[in-house]
């Protein structure tokens, strides 16, 4: 009997509901709750990371002069580790939290995971990590994006070299993940060679998770391409590079915006190679991130500053957005009203980031244009060398 | 209080249990399981509903490992053949879910043959390294045949009614999980009590020595095979049904030792240890997350830069010492607990 009653106990301990209820999910009487799924462990841990931080700064920027409309705003993180699974995961238990909108929304596969349920529960969402065409193509009600995709950032480089610094004989070629990001990249180089016609070869995939390339490299050389797409996700281009130095091969060398990164720049130094980059944002350190680096200062520690890179200003500039669109709503903000302010046609500033950015109820899509830069990662500098262009 | 153990009629004997007390013990265990989902938030159940699909793999992990000796590393690749099976039959094929289920088990069971004839000839690591390729051989297919399998876009699955259930909605989700789990238990429960089950267990302990008492090594491994293949192909599909999103990412080198991780922390052999060892696995980054939150603000800010590392650590550093303290697992910790209660106040 007694055995039976403790039991009875256990049962009953484990039945404690866990769930507060609010009329709008996700906001107090004191408080709004924005929330990021991103991958804070991982290889991609460099980019998530400073993806918070962003939504942090953006964040401590409006509460330091006086919240929205009264309100707090807070910002809930959970890691997904890079692994689609684990963003659902996570965005599960943001909900169960209470979230009232989302800007972090993991790697590509995992914004395509969880973009089922964003739709189902009409949360207002805003893709910056990692622009994935399937969130805005066709358009969901509730979902937005910022950025060109990886796509159009690999043809505007393509197109680059090949009207201004063509070498003789050229040949293209591409070393590419063998995921959806790499899918990305391989369109985008695809897309250039159908347009142009030059002579390609056939693209080397690598299995996430490869730190050597000492094989790929050699199959570029002898396959004789001299322009070449590393399609590395973060150090894996300084790993290429590095191979591609021992054989003192002559590359004109495309990659995605991770490249600009100090780390990444730092590892690649050695090499030897400059390289291209595109981006749909102002880098680091020019005038028009002058202002982000201020906030960043005042809102971080010195160590969490350590953390702040590109991807930090893309998540600012998300988090500006979605908290000048819960402004507009006034004291009582829902989040239809924040989709609607969204799709209004007002524009969002973004403190010289970006250009002032909009949005319409049939584009959900914006900050598009490609800019093309030059990395110079020994001299640690990122130049721009075309002017932002859609593509 | 019972100081023996006789057993007088047939009916006792082949009886799952014969007390009442372990009985009353189920029976509340399940009427908790049954009104949880009416009680807990929606990210406690899906995590629940994670562990019920982890108890189903870890029982067919548990037949072949635990109970038959022959140690796997490819249960990444049974799972994501049950999880694409299941994916691809309702998305590309139009199959309903109550068939696509099923095949995922039965594909996943013919795939392990393929596995288990090339494997009958080695035992222990050379056996785990011969498995762990095979879970290579499933990734590298499902991301390259891009044709079949929609290689790194992975599947998307919109249509989940299961016979009258909505599996898109969490509650009834997990309460079919559950269901599926209850019988994958009492069907493996009964598996290893019978004659199949004793060959297995003789053919873990003295391979030779059952051979000389008349067991087909050959049948009965590729039956340990097929069996538990079964299990994990089935959990597979769940996963599918869970996550409605299936990608091969998940399905690494890491998730098969997750595997082997929850049986041993488990208890190896034990179908109360399979279960045990999920519950143990999947919820103890969640306990040790609470535990943290515990921490003051001025020590959790200074460490919110390191605070993931913090949380791996931690749940690493668990299971060494849990398993330090208790080799036995956690159903040995849980019969040491029973048996200090039992014999209380007179327990050593």
């Amino acid at each position: 009997m007694r055995s039976l009653r403790y039991g009875a106990l256990c049962a009953l301990t484990m039945l404690i509901p866990l769930s507060p209820v609010s009329a709008e999910e996700g906001v107090t009487k004191t408080e709004i709750v924005i929330g990021n799924v991103l991958p804070m462990t991982s290889s991609a841990a460099l980019v998530g990371r400073a993806a918070h931080f962003g939504t942090v700064i953006a964040a401590a920027e409006a509460n330091a002069n006086g919240g929205v409309n009264g309100r707090k705003i807070i910002i809930k993180t959970e890691d997904d580790g890079y692994v689609p699974a684990r963003t659902v995961q996570g965005l599960r238990k943001l909900m169960d939290e209470g979230l009232f909108g989302l800007i972090g929304t993991g790697a590509g596969a995992g914004t395509a995971a969880i973009l089922p349920i964003l739709e189902e529960e009409k949360i207002p969402t805003i893709v910056s990590f990692s622009p994935v065409k399937a969130s805005i193509d066709p358009i969901k009600p509730t979902i937005f994006m910022i950025g060109a995709s990886y796509q159009d950032l690999i043809f505007a480089q393509m197109k680059y070299i090949h009207d201004n610094d063509v070498p003789e004989n050229p040949k293209y070629g591409i070393i590419r993940q063998d995921d959806d990001f790499g899918n990305q990249l391989e369109e985008g180089f695809n897309r250039a060679i159908e347009a142009y016609k030059p002579e390609a070869a056939d693209p080397i995939r690598y299995k996430r998770g490869q730190k050597d390339f000492g094989a790929e490299i050699l199959r570029t050389r002898s396959n004789g391409v001299n322009i070449l797409v590393a399609g590395g996700v973060t150090t894996e281009i300084p790993a290429m590079l590095k191979e591609a130095s021992k054989f003192k091969m002559d590359l004109r060398i495309a990659t995605v915006p991770t490249s600009t990164l100090p780390p990444i720049m730092k590892l690649s130094a050695p090499s030897g190679y400059h390289y291209y980059s595109g981006d749909y944002i102002s880098p680091m350190g020019s005038d028009g991130t002058a202002h982000f680096a201020e906030v960043a200062k005042a809102s971080l520690t010195e160590e969490e500053l350590g953390a702040v890179n590109r991807y930090s200003l893309t998540g600012y500039v998300a988090g500006k957005i979605m908290i000048e669109a819960i402004r507009r709503c006034g004291d009582e903000p829902t989040r239809a009203c924040v989709v609607d302010k969204m799709t209004s046609g007002e524009p969002f500033d973004t403190t010289g980031i970006t250009l002032p950015l909009t949005f319409a109820p049939d584009r959900h899509i914006s900050a598009t244009a490609v800019r093309v830069l030059e990395v110079d990662p020994t001299a640690g500098t990122v130049t721009p060398v075309t002017e932002f262009e859609q593509f | 209080m019972r100081t023996r153990h006789f057993v007088e009629t047939y009916q006792k004997h082949v009886a799952l249990s014969d007390s009442p007390a372990t009985w009353s013990w189920v029976a509340i265990f399940i009427i908790a399981l049954l009104a949880f989902p009416f009680l807990a938030s929606t990210y406690l159940l899906a995590m629940v509903t994670s562990v019920g699909i982890m108890v189903v793999g870890a029982i067919g992990l548990n037949i072949l490992t635990g109970s038959t000796g022959l140690i796997s590393l490819g249960q990444a690749g049974f799972l994501a053949s049950g999880c694409y099976t299941t994916g691809l039959l309702i998305t590309d094929y139009g199959w309903p879910p109550e068939l696509a289920l099923p095949a995922a088990g039965v594909v996943s069971a013919l795939l392990s043959l393929l596995v288990g004839i090339p494997s009958l000839r080695l035992k222990g690591l050379y056996l785990a390294i011969t498995t762990m390729a095979f879970s290579f051989i499933v990734t590298h297919f499902l991301l390259y045949a891009e044709s079949i399998t929609h290689g790194p876009y992975g599947v998307r699955i919109e249509d989940l009614n299961f016979l009258g259930l909505d599996l898109a909605d969490q509650v009834q989700l997990y309460l079919f999980v559950l269901a599926v789990a209850i019988l994958t238990a009492l069907a493996a429960l009964n598996i290893l009590r019978t004659r199949v089950g004793r060959a297995f267990n003789a053919i873990r302990d003295h391979d030779i020595a059952a051979r000389v008492m008349g067991i087909s090594l050959t049948r009965y491994k590729l039956f340990a095979f097929a069996i538990s293949s079964f299990m994990v192909g089935i959990a597979g599909g769940l996963m599918a049904f869970q996550f409605r999103f299936i990608n091969v990412d998940i399905f690494n080198v890491l998730l098969s030792i997750e595997a082997l991780a929850v049986i041993i922390v488990g208890g190896l052999g034990s179908v109360a240890g399979a279960i045990l060892g999920s519950f143990f696995i999947i919820l103890l980054p969640e306990a040790t997350r609470e535990v943290l939150d515990f921490l003051p603000d001025s020590i959790s800010s200074a460490l919110s830069i390191y605070i993931y590392e913090i949380r791996g650590l931690m749940t690493g550093l668990t299971i060494i010492i849990m398993l330090r303290i208790k080799p036995q697992g956690l159903v040995g910790l849980w019969r040491d607990v029973k048996r200090y209660w039992t014999h209380w106040p007179l327990s050593k």
